[in-house]
């Protein structure tokens, strides 16, 4: 799956998840490593490529590779 | 305010003053006593930095055989009952409480991520498999961090990439504000820059507290120029950091003091909770340098200061009614600014109180963790 969006990651994410339960430490530490919240970013961030690249790559250190 | 129902599997805690040998044997000699017959599996001592720790790891570690026994020093130590520096305050957790412990030393002198991560790995190897597999339902961390050099974040990045989902729980490590050293200790090792990693599995049910006494002002800063590196804030909202933050407390820049400081920090806010980020000076240039990273885009909340016993309580009685108003014991991280605001309000008896006899042991940090580097706050976690 191509990821050009914040929604395609939070998507790609909760498919690799477990639960819900699960996404909650996954998105906080996320928000922690690059300022965006996945289950709400701002509206500002969605149109920032260099920042969804940071989140993919963060995302993929914690194991889940988009 | 009711005492809890304690379990048969509840925690023993102790705390003790005086030279290392007396020390060690009063709080061995208690702990033992409190867990009954029962044995150890993990103990967790929190020791002043007038200690060597020397004279404390070795001889603590080896009056609990086949415990995990992880300790650091401090910038004061607590229990339920006492609350103090100079001294040194230990819980033990005994086995059935926790199934299972592992601990392991990781030295971050030279390699942060490269010592986090064997620590990690020798974790593991214990445990016999990796850290992503272990269902956080069931098991859970504590890390107690070298405070000194800022290594906080890398830390809990690669705990972070190791186990994502797994609560990690811990502080970092005083030296009772003098600022020069500090120490974490498993079992008989020692290190004056390093971290210790104790991973268990519980066998009840656990809550992980995390709780401040901040709440939102109302204002929005933006960070548009970050030295992240040196966790220092240039710019806001393209102003100079401090003047910024002086304009939206109404103040004019040159009384933005340490007071002010230690009354307004700001909160990066997540799911309606702030996760605090401390001011610790203001720079030559106009910035402000904070006590945790805060990224170049990131934007943070403007916080005001409440009431922290209430809230202590609260998430206390919060936790302990998820776990069905039965506790079994606790552990604590509280932020020394916590414990300073405490000593100049003399509120510290009642801080102890809100913990309403839960069994249980913490200490003043420098940092508190959990999923990430936190500050002003009190992380812990209860056992059911």
């Amino acid at each position: 799956m191509a990821v050009t969006s914040l929604d395609d990651a939070f998507r790609g994410l909760k498919s690799q998840v477990a639960n819900d339960l699960a996404l909650g430490p996954v998105c906080t530490r996320l928000m922690l490593r690059t300022g965006v919240n996945l289950r709400a970013p701002r509206p500002d961030q969605h149109a920032d490529k260099a920042l969804l690249g940071k989140v993919v790559a963060t995302l993929s250190e914690m194991g889940y590779t988009l | 305010m009711t005492a809890p129902t304690l379990t048969a599997l509840a925690a023993a805690r102790a705390h003790a003053t005086g030279p290392a040998a007396q020390v060690v044997e009063t709080l061995a000699t208690s702990l033992l006593a409190g867990l009954g017959g029962r044995g150890a599996s993990a103990v967790l001592y929190f020791a002043s930095s007038g200690y060597d720790p020397a004279d404390l790891a070795g001889p603590l570690t080896a009056r609990f055989p086949g415990a995990a026994v992880i300790g650091c020093s401090t910038a004061g130590e607590f229990t339920d009952g006492h609350t103090g520096v100079g001294g040194v305050s230990a819980v033990a957790l005994p086995e059935g409480l926790l199934v299972r412990s592992v601990a392991a030393l990781g030295d971050l002198s030279d390699d942060v991520a490269g010592g986090t991560d064997a620590a990690i790995a020798a974790v593991e190897a214990g445990l016999g498999t990796s850290l992503r597999g272990l269902d956080p339902a069931r098991h859970l961390g504590f890390v107690l961090i070298d405070g000194m050099h800022a290594v906080e974040e890398l830390v809990n990045e690669r705990i972070g990439n190791a186990a994502p989902i797994l609560d990690v729980v811990g502080g970092s490590a005083g030296d009772d504000l003098a600022f020069a050293s500090t120490w974490v200790a498993v079992g008989d090792q020692v290190s004056h820059r390093g971290l210790a990693l104790l991973v268990a599995e519980a066998g009840v049910p656990f809550r992980v507290v995390k709780t401040c006494s901040f709440t939102p002002a109302g204002t929005v800063l933006r960070i548009t120029k970050a030295d992240v590196p040196n966790r220092t804030v240039l710019e806001f909202d393209g102003k100079p950091a401090v003047q910024a933050y002086a304009e939206a407390l109404g103040l004019p820049p040159e009384q933005v003091d340490a007071a002010v400081l230690m009354a307004h920090p700001v909160g990066l806010m997540i799911d309606g909770q702030p996760w605090i980020r401390s001011p610790q000076a203001l720079t030559p240039e106009g910035g402000i340098r904070f006590y945790a990273q805060i990224l170049d885009g990131m934007e943070v909340e403007l916080m005001t200061s409440g009431d922290l016993v209430a809230q202590t309580a609260t998430a206390i009685a919060g936790a302990r009614a998820e776990l069905g108003g039965r506790t079994g014991g606790a552990v604590m991280f509280n932020c020394i600014l916590r414990r300073l605001e405490m000593d100049a309000q003399q509120t510290s008896q009642p801080f102890l109180e809100a913990f309403a006899g839960i069994p249980l042991a913490g200490f003043h940090t420098y940092g508190e963790t959990w999923l990430g580097h936190v500050n002003q706050t009190l992380t812990g976690v209860v056992f059911g």
